[in-house]
């Protein structure tokens, strides 16, 4: 098990290098000036200067690379052109909010997936089962984007259950914060819930052909107790890690899920930068999220690898 | 014993039923202190500096804060604030103007001419780039013979020089708040019935309620929090569930349907001539547009009642100039109507016949980016082939102000006065000449001099009339509509009346006017 | 009995999946023929107009024939789909091929560098390398190219190790064969199977992440039409004409839904033990 944690841990931070090769390469993709890019063109040469200088573009590449790795380190990812404050202190106030979004999101997505799953796999061929799929093929297949417009139409508009946009801090109003939460939350967690489903289904349907569930039901356990006990965390194994991977595609969601809401989150920040053709901001947004949904992802292996006896023995 | 059948106590309890069942009273309720009012608007401000942005919403969010000499009413008239009364000397060139007394900044200080002194000289400081710079550039000097009294010499004569002090742009700051190294606000301090608190870049503007503010007993809010919300749908759906209680543009889609289904928790309200004028711009500092036949074929090849449709939807008017057909400056001067046949032929003199490659550089907001679509496509017609570039609106403005464009669309509010009209985009020393695409030509210069220092309106017609033709002739500052708009607000807001540029506050109307009802 | 009833199911999704795949090639590729009208051509005076005769699908805020748009847009997003996949693949298979058969510090090294890429959110990568790359309709293709070359890879990398172990390739080496001889003629071809099925997941997948772009304003810029950019114009008039976002929702999610299905039958078909 040591030697696995150390392993994984060894691989994940030379993940996290190369991922920082790739974002800072963002800014010399650009086919023609950066600095103007950003700017604009008929900004004075004293300030392009400035700029250049500030980026260290004036410096030979891996210069470069190694100047920015070592600030980006020290909790220095530069500063936003555009609203001139340190990229730092923007993602520390906009990621919390972000992680948010993607817990309540997981949350959600379990909260389906898992129920529905084991029915459809313990009813199988039945209309419960052929329903679940159908739902779990529609979360996979309907943009986001649609479905998020589609459910302010409907709930917050026509039914007013919920209110529409905006995000409120949970330890300022927690009821308020957790109404503004539902909308968003449900329209990322939905696709998950999609994707899970048919994992949880095909999961619990493997191990329900496995000699010990038939041993135990002639024995005459109830089934319940069967599925409860043994068949679930037997099946949901290979969900965990699914699971990891698919924190990474929510996180990605969340981008657009913010930009339907008005949630001030890390992906509403990168999309501005965008927009403003802001690169430090960018790149410390999209590496931001990049590295927590590595991290994620390596904590659910381990948590993984800790339960599998095969990995934790080993 | 017959005392107490006193005939007033048998009509007592007739008269308990009839008082009971008639309609209550409508109270001229009191204003109750308290209550936050959350304003949906459509853009992010630039900066919280009044003195270093063109923006519409620079006005609209800091209104509450900063304060000017004189500003607009609801109706644009022009109304007393800072300065209690002001008057033109006998030379016609010396205006005094007297401030009121006791007026404190946020930071506990009071106003003085001093104060006065130092802001609008720093808007006519070339440096700071401010967009009054050209209101204000007949002022010759600024002399404060006492600390309530500020006397303006102009160069020459002009008639409505007053009407140039209004509107946040030429707010007065106090000394301190600038840092004179770098000419860098350094704390958002105005004189405002609400006290800055903070700015979270698109999320929100918080400020509360300055509780020295010169008006007495108002403002009757604890805090006012802003929130940009570009997206129009939202914004409006975020009114009618309550997660803001005011909002100054709703979509004119939806105005109609609005009207026919009236809801008990939110009013809209109808600000005729509110949405401005819609308005193309082509930058005659770059190629192509540097050739006059380029502009006037583009000029040709747009179809004003299209634009109007995309910018107002079915509440706006096609125009030739920058006033609302309603206005009484609303000029008689010839429509150019389209013409694509003229258009080709143009091109053709000028060398282009199958037309040329351009960009068109938008503002990522509702309302800029409905009408890019559409020039593009008209412009399509002639094969003029327009990429539309969109950059957030920070940026797009910055871009804007330094002239790095080629052709862009954005809207002006409604204008009281045709100085204010014209002089500022159009004048070489305007303050903000990149809105007419640096439009150099010397007549127009004289003519928009001529108009401030005459003061009879049929001259001034005169003169403005041959400015309106002049434009539409050099084809660089494309106005092709006006518009109506609408405000919203949840009917616990009381007190609000919208002005027709659309600032938070006003003299006469706005958030120190406004309450919160239970 | 259950598994008959099972496999015939699956198939049954699958021709479903293939049906829905090849409306969408024609549509994309009849779009001239089918659209009725230019589908940049505005008319100020007949906008939002619900669905008629004359217009099928109704029009947008500008006048636009919206079936015109939507049949255009099937168009891009066929394009989308296609280029990216085929640029994903051109340079994902021989790099994971590579990276599969010959092992050792080459298979290390580049996988090692596609887990990095594969780290990033599909679409959060995509924004950064629009953003990177510029405005404009190649650089959301390329962008979702660049994205999916990991994935790709990986696929064949996992189907070159599967197939290097096979017998026959210890004896066509014995025999003398090169590497790339071996490749060619024996690993690859029996590859193609699970290249195919990623390759048509992938597909539906580019059709949303470019959806995602163009809704963010990160996509194919105006004019042309896009089903992501038609369902972000149509938000602003969805309470008054809904059937402007209606239309081109439902097309990307057919389009997905026919794709994703398609890809699990041919995963059925060529190759039931790679069952998800």
């Amino acid at each position: 098990m040591i030697r696995y944690l150390q392993a994984r841990v060894l691989a994940l931070l030379l993940i996290l290098v190369l991922m920082s090769v790739v974002v800072f390469s963002f800014l010399h993709l650009t086919p023609g000036d950066p600095v103007e890019a950003m700017l604009g063109s008929e900004v004075d040469q004293e300030t392009k200067d400035g700029l250049r200088h500030a980026l260290g573009l004036d410096q030979p590449l891996p210069v470069q690379y190694g100047l920015w790795m070592s600030r980006a380190l020290r909790g220095d990812l530069g500063s936003s052109i555009q609203m001139h404050q340190r990229v730092s202190a923007l993602l520390a106030e906009k990621l919390p909010v972000t992680i948010e979004l993607t817990a309540a999101a997981s949350v959600v997505g379990l909260l389906i997936a898992l129920p529905a799953g084991v029915l459809a796999a313990v009813r199988r061929n039945s209309a419960v089962d052929l329903g679940a799929m159908g739902i779990a093929l529609a979360g996979v297949s309907i943009p986001s984007f649609w479905l998020g417009v589609m459910l302010i139409l409907l709930f917050a508009l026509h039914w007013r259950i919920f209110p529409s946009i905006g995000y409120v801090p949970i330890f300022r109003d927690p009821i308020g914060a957790l109404r503004h939460l539902v909308l968003p939350a449900v329209t990322l967690g939905l696709g998950l819930a999609g994707t899970l489903t048919r994992m949880v289904r095909s999961g619990v349907l493997e191990e329900l052909g496995h000699e010990y569930v038939r041993t135990a039901k002639a024995k005459g356990l109830r089934f319940p107790t069967v599925i409860n006990r043994h068949v679930l965390r037997n099946a949901l194994l290979p969900t965990l890690t699914v699971l990891g991977v698919q924190v990474s595609v929510l996180l990605g969601g969340a981008v657009i899920t913010e930009q339907i809401f008005a949630w001030p989150g890390v992906g509403q920040l990168a999309v501005q930068a965008v927009q403003s053709r802001d690169y430090p901001v960018l790149q410390g947004s999209i590496l931001i999220i990049a590295v927590l949904a590595t991290v994620v992802q390596l904590v659910v292996d381990l948590a993984y690898a800790f339960m599998d006896p095969r990995i934790r023995l080993s | 014993m017959r005392r107490l059948h006193h005939p007033l106590l048998t009509l007592a309890p007739a008269l308990l039923l009839i008082v009971s069942i008639l309609p209550p009273a409508t109270q001229a309720q009191s204003p109750a202190r308290g209550g936050t009012l959350t304003v949906g608007v459509p853009a992010e401000l630039k900066t919280l500096d009044p003195h270093q942005s063109a923006l519409t919403i620079t006005y609209v969010d800091l209104s509450p804060i900063f304060q000017t000499l004189v500003d607009l009413g609801p109706s644009l008239e022009l109304r007393p604030l800072l300065a209690a009364s002001w008057k033109v000397g006998s030379d016609n060139l010396t205006w005094t103007f007297n401030l009121r007394h006791g007026v404190l900044f946020h930071n506990g200080r009071e106003l003085t001419s001093r104060d006065v002194k130092f802001s609008i000289e720093r808007i006519l400081d070339p440096k700071t780039g401010a967009r009054g710079r050209g209101d204000l550039s007949a002022v010759d000097s600024i002399a404060t013979p006492d600390p309530y009294t500020v006397q303006f010499k102009l160069k020459s004569p002009f008639s409505v020089f007053p009407t140039k002090l209004t509107t946040t742009f030429q707010a007065i700051l106090p000394v301190e708040a600038v840092n004179p190294a770098t000419n860098e606000l350094v704390k958002p301090i105005g004189t405002g019935p609400f006290a800055f608190v903070e700015w979270k870049t698109n999320d929100h503007l918080t400020m509360r309620r300055f509780d020295r503010y010169w008006e007495k007993g108002k403002p009757y809010l604890d805090e006012v929090v802003i929130k940009p919300i570009p997206d129009e749908t939202v914004r409006l759906t975020a009114l009618q569930t309550g997660d803001v209680n005011l909002i100054l543009s709703v979509p004119q889609a939806r105005i109609q349907d609005l009207f026919a289904h009236p809801s008990n928790d939110y009013v809209i309200r109808l600000v005729r001539g509110g949405g401005g004028q819609g308005v193309v711009i082509l930058n005659t500092r770059r190629k192509p547009f540097d050739n006059l036949k380029i502009r006037q074929a583009v000029a040709y090849a747009l179809n004003k009642r299209e634009l109007t449709e995309a910018a107002f939807r079915g509440w706006g008017h096609p125009v030739n100039q920058n006033f609302a057909p309603s206005s009484p400056w609303y000029l008689k001067v010839k429509e150019r109507a389209m013409d694509l046949a003229k258009s080709k032929q143009l091109l053709g003199e000028a060398g282009m016949p199958n037309g040329f490659k351009t960009t068109a550089t938008v503002g990522n907001s509702s309302d800029l980016l409905a009408v890019a679509p559409v020039y593009q496509a008209e412009l399509r017609r002639v094969g003029i082939d327009v990429a539309l570039q969109a950059f957030d609106v920070p940026t797009w403005a910055k871009r804007i102000d330094s002239g790095d464009f080629d052709m862009e669309n954005t809207g002006f509010f409604a204008k009281v006065d045709p100085d204010d009209g014209y002089y500022r985009y159009l004048h070489s020393n305007g303050g903000v000449w990149q809105l007419s695409g640096f439009l150099a030509n010397p007549t127009l210069d004289r003519l928009l001099d001529d108009g401030r220092v005459e003061s009879e309106t049929e001259k001034r017609k005169a003169i403005y009339a041959k400015v309106v033709e002049i434009v539409q002739e050099e084809s660089s500052m494309l106005i092709y509509g006006s518009g109506d708009t609408a405000a919203g607000w949840r009917t616990t807001v009381r007190g609000f009346a919208p002005q027709i540029i659309g600032a938070l506050s006003y003299p006469g109307g706005g958030v120190q006017e406004t309450w919160i009802s239970k | 009995m259950t598994r008959a009833y099972r496999h015939f199911l699956r198939n049954r999704l699958g021709i479903a999946g293939a049906t829905l795949a090849a409306l969408l090639l024609i549509v994309a590729l009849g779009a001239p023929w089918l659209a009725r009208e230019d589908p940049l051509d505005m008319h100020m005076a007949e906008t939002l107009r619900p669905p008629s005769a004359q217009h099928w699908f109704g029009t947008d805020q500008f006048g636009r024939d919206v079936w015109a748009r939507v049949v255009y847009g099937a168009r891009l997003s066929f394009t989308v789909g296609l280029v990216s996949m085929l640029l994903a693949t051109t340079l994902g298979m021989p790099l994971g091929a590579a990276a599969g058969y010959l092992g050792g510090t080459v298979d290390a090294v580049a996988m090692r560098v596609m887990d990095a890429i594969l780290a990033f959110p599909a679409i959060l990568l995509a924004i950064g390398l629009v953003a990177a790359l510029g405005p404009g309709r190649g650089s959301g293709i390329i962008a979702i190219g660049i994205v999916y070359i990991p994935v790709l890879a990986r696929v064949t990398r996992g189907a070159v190790l599967a197939r290097r172990a096979e017998e026959y390739v210890d004896a066509a080496r014995a025999v003398g064969v090169t590497d790339w001889g071996i490749l060619r003629r024996h690993v690859l071809p029996n590859s193609i199977a699970p290249i195919l099925v990623q390759a048509t997941v992938g597909f539906a997948s580019a059709v949303v992440i470019e959806a995602g772009l163009s809704f963010l304003g990160a996509g194919t810029p105006p004019p042309t039409p896009s089903w992501g950019s038609m369902l972000n114009e149509a938000r602003q008039f969805m309470v008054v004409a809904p059937h402007v976002a209606v239309f081109p929702g439902a097309a990307i999610s057919l389009a997905v839904l026919g794709f994703n299905l398609l890809g699990d039958g041919l995963r059925d078909v060529l190759d039931p033990r790679l069952k998800a």
